[in-house]
């Protein structure tokens, strides 16, 4: 297994922070993270790149029902973040990002020139 | 269905060194390389009391609701469905997988027979909600006190 984009450390923070479960895979055009974000929306959820390192980061909260009262809590919400090394072959700028229900997709397009090329051989 | 972090990390982390061979040990003893926690059944749950019934939300993100079956016969409330992992289509190489994928079966006790007929659901950014309301025969009744 290639670990081309890898977890770094989260930066120290003074609240607990989730970590979001992830999927990453790599295609010829693109390395893609999907991301778990229950209840993240598109204004609760930001992607940033620095200096190679993408981050995804944001916050959930828990919707009480009116008048309710809290029997039972097998899942929390809250402050939320992980890292990523990125591999050198990839275009920063054109990283897209998107949410729908609960996920996050981020597309990280490769660079041009490390795409793989068939090359017309000639006799 | 997150992670649950140690929050605030200590200066060693700055080991960047120390802390992924210290992953290594972890995920060696593991036999995982993802980070899991002991869970809970799938979805988790949490539960609220209110003035009709009970109110559940089901954490389950990436879901589409049309793969999720509720039924609720009594005072039996189940769950059942599939999150639909995504199989990489060829030339694809899949570096991570977490996230969890497949068919899940919950059940749940409620303290009441539930209003089957009126329980509504709804699925917002990845959560399940669903209202259940106390059958008409259980609603607690005010008894007027007749006075003489």
């Amino acid at each position: 297994m290639s670990d081309t984009i890898q977890k770094t450390n989260p930066t120290p923070e003074n609240e607990p922070v989730y970590v979001p479960r992830v999927d990453v895979r790599e295609t010829a055009e693109a390395f893609v993270v999907v991301a778990d974000l229950p209840g993240a929306d598109e204004k609760s959820v930001e992607a940033t790149v620095q200096k190679r390192v993408l981050t995804i980061e944001g916050w959930t909260q828990l919707e009480k029902p009116q008048g309710g009262e809290e029997l039972g809590r097998e899942f929390g919400a809250g402050r939320f973040r992980r890292d990523f090394a990125l591999p050198d072959a990839v275009d920063p700028e054109r990283i897209q990002a998107r949410v729908k229900s609960g996920v996050l997709t981020v597309t990280i397009p490769k660079k041009e020139e490390v795409k793989a090329r068939k090359i017309q051989v000639t006799g | 269905m997150f992670e649950l972090s140690i929050g605030p990390r200590n200066p060693w982390t700055i080991f960047d060194e120390l802390e992924s061979i210290q992953a290594d040990m972890n995920r060696l003893l593991a036999g995982a390389e993802a980070p899991r926690r002991t869970r809970v059944a799938y979805p988790p749950l949490n539960v609220w009391s209110t003035a009709e019934g009970l109110v559940l939300d089901a954490e389950m993100p990436g879901v589409d609701p049309q793969d999720v079956e509720i039924s609720v016969v009594g005072d039996e409330l189940s769950l059942h469905g599939k999150v639909k992992g995504q199989e990489p289509a060829a030339g694809e190489t899949v570096l991570r997988r977490e996230r969890p994928a497949g068919e899940f079966q919950r059940t749940l006790q409620l303290p009441f027979r539930a209003n089957a007929g009126a329980v509504k659901a709804t699925f917002k950014n990845g959560i399940l909600r669903i209202a259940l309301p106390r059958s008409e025969e259980e609603k607690p009744r005010k008894i007027a006190i007749e006075a003489n």
